[in-house]
């Protein structure tokens, strides 16, 4: 009896398991509805061709023809209603648009999209625009659900791929040809291509999310000592630049940058987080060859806190080509500045890190400077534009830091410090520098000591030095560690 | 020697500092938004001519595709919103890589299509708006439609200001 149950029970789950396959892997509409929808666009077909060889002829009617608008509008609904094509994601239904060059589009629509259909999307077969459909309100569609709806050219290119393969999905369920199969393909490799290694490997593993993490906007170092105006070396007549602000975050508040050019003025007044953006459009009309374009860092009552120049240079921005920027260093401190010298950059470039944006302090087109702040290691490094992504190179970020438990001394005392870095390449000397060698000796095991220099090798990449500092008189000292990589 | 170098240095700064043509003597783009005021909610339609300005006929692409200039396209815009950010494109385009849409344009001839910019971009803050359009083809007409080399390259529109109430 309980063997009976056991095998009516295999029986169920194996009927159940059979109706599911068949249900996703075949086509849901029936050959007749397939037939009623090809009729349609048979029909759309034939008025757009006209008859040329008829006495008189008949001339073909464009696609923002009436009858050709009515047509195209049944069809659609059709495919909707045979196709089972779910329509949870849309808002409102598909619209067909004589206007639209192509195939389609969808628009974010909240948490929804709105479909376009062109006449494109109709001039194949009843299979073919249930595919575009899929690709709209299956691949699209269950983006904006989900709330991923990127607008960089990067995380677009990766959606597109997602919507393609919901396409190939729905291609092999419902019997498209090898030429239409192709072509989806084809779009696939063409946005595949603009991708850089690091995803591409995700998308081989089906991975179409975006993770990158925004910048920390954690600010140290000089970013909080030092009130600087942060600005890029040249800039083109017809773009913007970013410009950061930096110091005290009271001082910060109030401040204005201006930037002029040969008496003419722009000012604006930077965000809470100190970014400014300067349109050079606005300042450079009748500049020919270049310029030098100062700009300064004001405060509320109109004291110059810092003024930077900037080299302006007669182009537009090329805003067809990727981003590309010169070979980085190797290795990368983490709390650290650094300008990187690049083409096609331009005020909203974003240089990336692993999967961490780094905060981008000035960008014109042709130059960038970042706060370094991410994990340590290595990992790729890009930069992602409006306009583009750049091809990966691999920076190795490491830490350092240097503490000491109190900078004044007295004679005989003994004090203790320690050097703790992540990700320093095995071979790296860290030179101690010491910069009070009247007032202190500086004691490191397994280092050597050459004058004012105590050099260390490191044989782990990540660790902790200890030292030991010996008061040689009564004072202040000071101590610096600063990597060679040779 | 010396003056052929400064010569041949300063055409290839001057050069290197012109990415795009504005216009070329053949062929010409342009954009026209039909207002330079809107109130809350207007479309903001744009008109896009390809002019021929040259003296010879040129087989242009005239799909005027208009998508973010990474992906398959004709067209981008460059809309600078009034807090100085670009305005990004918040649809997404389904479209073939090669465009089958391509024609004769005569000495003097246009042609234009028009778009609704505030569809594909996120023009919703009041305020004023810079728009620019880039036009590029890369490509010849389908071999099945037998016609003459087409125009390639690059050209930057005229820039239109709009303000938005």
């Amino acid at each position: 009896m309980k063997l009976l149950k056991r095998i009516l029970i295999y029986i169920v789950i194996f009927l159940m398991s059979v109706t599911y396959s068949n249900s996703y892997s075949q086509r849901v509409a029936s050959d007749d509805q397939v037939k009623e929808i090809q009729s349609k666009l048979d029909e759309i077909k034939a008025l757009k061709k006209g008859k040329p060889d008829a006495k008189p002829p008949v001339p073909g009617l464009a696609d923002n023809d009436e009858k050709i608008i009515k047509l195209a509008q049944e069809a659609i609904d059709l495919t909707d209603k045979y196709f089972n094509i779910p329509d949870d994601n849309a808002s409102g239904k598909p619209k067909y648009d004589p206007n639209e060059p192509e195939q389609g589009n969808s628009r974010r629509d909240g948490k929804k999209v709105k479909v376009t259909l062109g006449p494109e999307a109709l001039s194949d077969s009843a299979t073919f625009l249930a595919t575009v459909k899929t690709h709209e309100l299956i691949g699209h569609g269950s983006q904006a659900a989900a709330g991923n709806w990127y607008v960089t050219p990067k995380g677009m290119a990766i959606q597109e791929i997602e919507a393609y393969e919901r396409e190939k999905d729905s291609a092999k369920r419902n019997g498209l040809s090898q030429r239409i199969l192709d072509d989806i393909q084809n779009r696939i490799d063409n946005e595949y291509k603009k991708l850089d290694a690091a995803n591409k490997k995700k998308i081989d593993n089906k991975n179409y999310l975006l993770s990158l993490v925004p910048p920390t906007k954690k600010r140290s170092g000089v970013l909080v000592t030092r009130s600087e105006v942060f600005v890029a070396g040249s800039v083109l007549t017809e773009e913007r630049m970013k410009v950061t602000v930096t110091g005290e975050p009271k001082l910060v508040e109030g401040m204005v940058v201006q930037a002029e050019i040969n008496g003419k003025k722009t000012e604006t007044r930077p965000d809470k987080n100190g970014y400014a953006i300067i349109d050079f459009a606005v300042l450079t009309a009748g500049v020919a060859g270049s310029a030098v374009a100062i700009i300064k860092m004001i405060d509320s009552h109109g004291k110059i806190i810092d003024q930077k120049n900037t080299t302006v240079l007669s182009g537009t921005p090329m805003i067809f080509s990727r981003p590309v920027f010169e070979t980085l260093p190797p290795n990368v401190e983490t709390n650290s500045v650094i300008t990187i010298p690049g083409q096609n950059l331009g005020a909203d470039a974003n240089m990336v890190f692993g999967d961490q944006i780094q905060e981008t302090l000035s960008a014109s087109d042709r130059e960038m400077t970042i706060f370094v702040d991410c994990v340590t290691g290595n990992q790729p490094a890009y930069i992602i534009t409006p306009n583009g992504v750049s091809e990966s190179q691999t920076v190795n970020v490491y830490s350092m830091n240097f503490t000491i438990a109190k900078t004044i001394i007295t004679s005989g005392e003994h004090i203790s410090g320690q050097v703790q870095y992540e990700s320093l390449p095995i071979g790296t000397e860290l030179i101690f520098t010491n910069n009070s060698p009247s007032v202190i000796n500086l004691s490191i095991k397994n280092a050597a000591t050459s004058g004012n220099k105590t050099i260390f090798k490191v044989t782990q990449t990540s660790g902790t030095i200890p030292c030991e500092i010996i008061g040689r008189g009564q004072g202040n000292f000071s101590l610096s560690a600063d990597p060679n990589f040779h | 020697m010396k003056k052929f170098l400064f010569l041949w240095l300063t055409s290839a700064v001057l050069f290197s500092m012109a990415p795009i043509q504005a216009q070329t003597p053949d062929l010409s783009f342009s954009i026209k938004l039909n207002k330079a005021k809107y109130k809350k909610g207007d479309p903001v339609n744009c008109t896009m001519t390809l002019t021929n300005t040259s003296r010879n006929n040129l087989v242009i692409n005239k799909r005027f595709l208009v998508n973010h200039p990474m992906g398959t396209r004709e067209v981008s815009f460059q809309i600078i919103g009034p807090d100085l950010e670009l305005v990004p494109l918040v649809v997404k385009i389904n479209a073939s890589i090669k465009s089958r849409k391509f024609g004769v344009l005569h000495p003097g001839q246009s042609d234009s299509h028009d778009i609704e910019l505030s569809y594909y971009f996120e023009m919703g803050k009041p305020g004023k708006y810079s728009v620019v359009g880039y036009y590029e083809n890369t490509d010849d007409s389908p071999e099945a439609m037998h016609l003459a080399p087409a125009w390639k390259g690059q050209l930057v529109s005229n820039k239109f200001i709009i303000n938005l109430l």
